[in-house]
């Protein structure tokens, strides 16, 4: 018998627009020391699954099949005795660590009441020693210190540890992680990951893992649930999805991933439309509408999971004709125009945007009444890039690296703390009111957040005409440049009387860019332009950002956390630490030969979606997380993390600790790195 | 309230234009903003309560067959009768007509004196939070001023000192709103401290918008559902100011009559001739509950989090348990909305 046994689990909620279908005929197996992954974009049910499993779904949803744990049904259990379970022997680590933990308990606290409640017996002195073992487990320096600590004073990474611990408290028979490294940076990622897996090692757990992310799949994952549209549409073992797939839709979502180990310059095969609304299901397959493959069959009814190999099912009415074919037989791949520009040397193309020696300090103060300077933010900290005519420019590193500001800073189009800002030949020291007025026209900005960047109040024409009726442009030539905008982005014409919130993110990712192209700008600031979107459209907002950057020669610099859509996009790639560039070259030079030791362990954290790969890579993990960017550190910033200090003779370890490193050419030309000890190293 | 909820994010639903399919029922926001209001019964009760009332302050001297000026000397202090339905007034006037017109003078200054107030609250808040430093702090310490002096004192000590007789009410009006601005303007600075920093804010200044626009455009309207709340229940706040002072005799001025002087008249003589008193008072008990319920009814429909959300289809009971876990997911439209939230949370840089 089986550990977990789900069989046809169909969860549905009632709405304004009528009855939501979450989950539609769920079944799988879990066994002891196994890990399920659960993959599929958002809507497809995957969160809902789990929260059906536990108990926790909402009073007014309607479930029927049944969840069997160790053969006792778990489905019309009250919630009293669905708390005996939760948090004993099933367990949740949940994606956002902040809201998931009490601010005002301490993490230790925490712990104990995860104990006490399920172990009456248990004396408090006991559970205390006990939290604070697990708190040790799962990496927490000093965690008899540390327990006595509240959330807030961890960082998102450690807090993440903490829910692990909480987790793995009561040995649960099985832990249920959803989307546990979405919220985290990828070198972070890299040590939660580890340490869920030695969690569910410790605890022999098995553990229901729920993520977007294939490339965690491949990495953790034994087997694989797909979903779409609420349905399980393949489901087998690990080499069986990324190996064998043999439905149309996890083959697309395999070919569409941008990938890591895969060098630039050819277009990413594309995943068209997006997924169904759930609440008005068309008849037949729900991918019908996406698969080139779709004939009238698939419109007809439903297909049921069919058997391809043992262990191994897929939901496709052609499973005959689809099994073994590879992604580019089935989904056809853009072409690409090449640009007039990428011909011509980089050194005889104009400079757009130079900034110079920036820097950008944000004071701190302390005190209530009288206020004064404690400190200093050293956010963006003398950092010199150029971008050429035509060319893109990624700037990387985690979170709090000073990538943000240094985008805010060229916007804002002001004269800088220090240093120069210089757009198309203009110091930006130097304009005046309406010459920087003027020259905002030439530089705009696509955000990350489709939902947030446009306003929802406003018709998807009066977002795009918005920028032309600020340079006052006559009303016939903004209704015709409005259309033109709209088909350049690949949306249609009767779209300009809607409304944001009739559009998916994708959708309003290309609202986005309509707009920022609207005054024909020179550069384009891309913040984490797709970071928001599921990977099945994360593919044709990029391939449109190449299209038009060859069509309209524009300039791009783009800051994204995911160095997979990096490689894919990008020309040049810059590395950014605490507010400094530590490496920066051309892109295939960068990553297939990093030399700085933060960027071969960024490079190294990032989960390829290839087991074989994966499983075989030995990950350069960085310890801790980033420091506080207040502190005064007098050599490399790098030096508290950087894993070759180890390595180092106790001499050179001196030079790390006193000397700032400047960038310094290597090998080919224009690589640039800021290492005394700087060595090519090939990470994957 | 949270500030989220405020700020109104417009429903999510997730759109399959380009899938081919055609969604057989959307739900416009204005739509289901009039369904949420309407599940609400006491909301519904009270707008058509204050639709009455204002009908009757307008139409209903018409019938009364007196004006409220008018003198009846052959009856002074008369109980109800069939010529003087709610009876006389020791000076013989009509309680009726004196009552329906109170009651206009009352709304009149309840709706200028709050459209007044959101008006400044609107142009305050907006303004110190979006352009900051000295402007911010100036406006701050203004606000912060208003809100510690005692607002009905000074008001009662200008009154004595200002206009008298028939325009009285005008100045009430101004003053009310004048005073009544400060708390809705902090609500408001916080919000738009929130709003300005969205990212279609952001980029519209990065696209060249002036700041002026920048509030009409993008910034008020996203705090318009605050701002009709606030107005709704402004009105009942000044009518409730407006009576308090014309009590006291510092409000409207005889002969002009509001809700407030017909109680102060009446309170003297509420246990001999209570008709005088209680007429008003229960009008003015009525208006202001009216006003009241709707506000609240038309806060409830604007918040996604209220318990005012429902079921389609007769699953009402079972889903009133957990309204508020449901309604989570149907005021988002499609449920497809609120599970992106959930899972489509992309780490977000800094």
């Amino acid at each position: 018998m089986s550990l977990l046994s789900v069989r046809d689990l169909y969860v549905s909620f009632p709405s304004e627009a009528g009855d939501v279908l979450a989950v539609r005929g769920m079944s799988f197996d879990l066994e002891r020391g196994r890990t399920l992954a659960l993959v599929g974009e958002s809507g497809s049910g995957k969160s809902v699954t789990s929260l059906a499993i536990m108990g926790l779904h909402p009073e007014s949803a309607t479930i029927t099949g049944s969840v069997m744990l160790d053969g006792a049904e778990l489905l019309n259990e009250s919630d009293a005795a669905m708390s005996k379970i939760r948090g004993n022997r099933i367990t949740m680590v949940f994606q956002d660590p902040l809201s998931a933990l009490t601010p005002v308990y301490s993490v230790g606290e925490q712990i104990v009441e995860t104990i006490l409640i399920h172990n009456p017996d248990t004396t408090k002195k006991a559970a205390w020693e006990r939290a604070v073992e697990l708190l040790a487990i799962v990496g927490i320096p000093n965690a008899a210190e540390r327990a006595r600590a509240f959330p807030f004073e961890f960082s998102g990474g450690m807090r993440q540890r903490v829910m692990i611990a909480m987790a793995m408290a009561n040995q649960p028979d099985i832990i249920i992680a959803d989307e546990p490294t979405t919220a985290l940076d990828v070198t972070i990622q890299a040590q939660v990951l580890e340490v869920l897996q030695r969690a569910q090692a410790e605890t022999g757990a098995a553990m229901i893992l729920i993520t977007h992310d294939l490339g965690v799949v491949a990495g953790y994952a034994d087997e694989v649930v797909v979903m779409y549209a609420g349905r399980p549409v393949e489901q087998g073992s690990i080499a069986d999805i990324f190996y064998r797939p043999s439905m149309p839709y996890t083959i697309g979502l395999l070919g569409t991933v941008p990938r890591l180990d895969h060098k630039s310059g050819e277009p990413l095969p594309v995943l068209d439309g997006n997924p169904p609304d759930v609440v008005h299901l068309p008849p037949g397959c729900p991918f019908a509408l996406r698969c080139p493959l779709a004939n009238a069959q698939c419109s007809q009814s439903e297909p049921e999971l069919q058997e391809v190999s043992p262990g191994h099912v897929a939901a496709c009415v052609r499973l005959s004709e689809v099994v073994g074919k590879e992604h580019a037989e089935i989904f056809p791949t853009p072409p690409l125009e090449r640009a007039v520009l990428a011909k011509v040397p980089r050194e005889q193309r104009d400079t757009v945007l130079e900034l110079m020696n920036l820097r950008k300090h944000f004071p701190l103060f302390k005190g209530a009444l009288y206020r004064r300077q404690v400190g200093v933010v050293r956010a963006v900290d003398g950092i010199s890039l150029d971008v050429k005519k035509g060319e893109t420019l990624g700037l990387v590193g985690e979170s709090g690296s000073g990538k943000s500001t240094t985008l805010l800073e060229i916007l804002e189009l002001l004269k800088p703390q220090q240093g120069s800002i210089v757009v198309l030949g203009h110091d930006t020291a130097t304009l005046t009111k309406t010459q920087r007025r003027q020259l905002r026209q030439h530089v705009q900005v696509v955000f990350q957040d489709p939902m947030a960047a446009v306003d929802p109040r406003m018709t998807v024409f009066d977002i795009i005409a918005e920028p032309l009726q600020a340079f006052a442009w006559e009303k016939a030539k903004v209704e015709k440049r409005v259309f033109e905008l709209l088909s350049l982005v690949g949306l249609q014409p009767e779209h300009a009387d809607r409304f944001p919130q009739h559009f998916s993110g994708g959708q309003r990712q290309r609202i986005g860019i309509a707009r920022a192209l609207a005054l024909n700008p020179s550069i384009l600031v891309l913040d984490e332009p797709v970071s928001a979107l599921d990977v099945s459209i994360q593919a044709g907002i990029i391939n449109l950002l190449e299209a038009l950057q060859h069509k309209l020669y524009l300039s791009y610099l783009i800051v994204a956390h995911d160095l997979a859509v990096v490689r894919h996009i990008s020309d040049r790639v810059a590395v950014m630490y605490l507010g400094s560039i530590v490496e920066v070259g051309t892109v295939n030079a960068l990553y297939d030969e990093p030399a700085h030791p933060y960027t071969q362990a960024l490079i190294s954290a990032i989960p390829i979606p290839d087991p074989n790969i994966e499983r075989a890579r030995r990950r350069i993990v960085l310890q801790g997380d980033l420091p506080n960017p207040s502190d005064e550190v007098p050599g490399c910033k790098f030096s508290s993390r950087c894993p070759k200090l180890t390595t180092l003779l106790d001499s050179e370890r001196t030079k790390c600790l006193t000397q700032v490193p400047s960038l310094e050419k290597i090998g080919a030309k224009d690589h640039q790195v800021a290492c005394h000890f700087s060595e090519a190293l090939r990470v994957f | 309230m949270s500030a989220d909820l405020l700020l109104s994010s417009p429903p999510v639903a997730d759109s399959d234009d380009d899938g081919g399919t055609a969604v057989a029922t959307r739900i416009g926001r204005s739509r289901l903003i009039l369904r949420r209001f309407l599940r609400n019964k006491l909301a519904v009760f009270g707008s058509c309560g204050l639709l009455l009332l204002i009908l009757m302050a307008i139409i209903g001297p018409l019938f009364t067959g007196w004006d409220f000026m008018e003198i009846d000397k052959r009856a002074f202090l008369k109980p109800p009768n069939s010529t003087h339905w709610l009876g006389t007034t020791r000076a013989g006037r009509d309680v009726l007509a004196l009552t329906l017109h109170g009651m206009s003078r009352s709304l009149i200054i309840g709706f200028v004196a709050a459209t007044l107030s959101a008006l400044l609250s609107a142009v305050v808040g907006t303004a110190s939070a979006y352009f900051g430093g000295w402007t911010e702090r100036i406006l701050l310490w203004i606000t912060d001023l208003m809100l510690v002096i005692p607002n009905l004192l000074i008001i009662g000590v200008l009154m004595r000192g200002g206009v008298t007789g028939n325009l009285a009410w005008v100045m009430l009006a101004f003053m009310l709103g004048l005073f009544g601005w400060m708390t809705t303007g902090r609500v408001v600075r916080s919000l738009t401290l929130s709003l300005k920093n969205r990212e279609y804010v952001l980029a519209a200044k990065y696209m060249g918008l002036p700041a002026w626009r920048i509030i009409i455009r993008h910034i008020l309207p996203n705090i318009s559902s605050l701002m009709v709340v606030n107005l709704t229940l402004g009105v009942g706040y000044a009518v409730l100011g407006e009576t308090g002072l014309s009590f006291l005799g510092l409000g409207v001025q005889a002969p002009d009559t509001s809700l407030g002087t017909l109680i102060g008249e009446g309170a003297s003589m509420a246990t001999t001739y209570s008709w005088i008193f209680l007429t008003p008072s229960a009008v003015l008990v009525f208006l202001v509950f009216c006003i009241t319920a709707m506000g609240d009814g038309i806060r409830d429909a604007l918040d996604p989090s209220s318990q005012s959300g429902g079921v389609v289809g007769g699953k009402r009971k079972k889903a009133n348990k957990s309204a508020k876990t449901t309604d989570a997911l149907s005021s988002d439209g499609a449920y497809s909305g609120a599970v992106a939230a959930v899972e489509d949370n992309a780490p977000k840089e800094v």
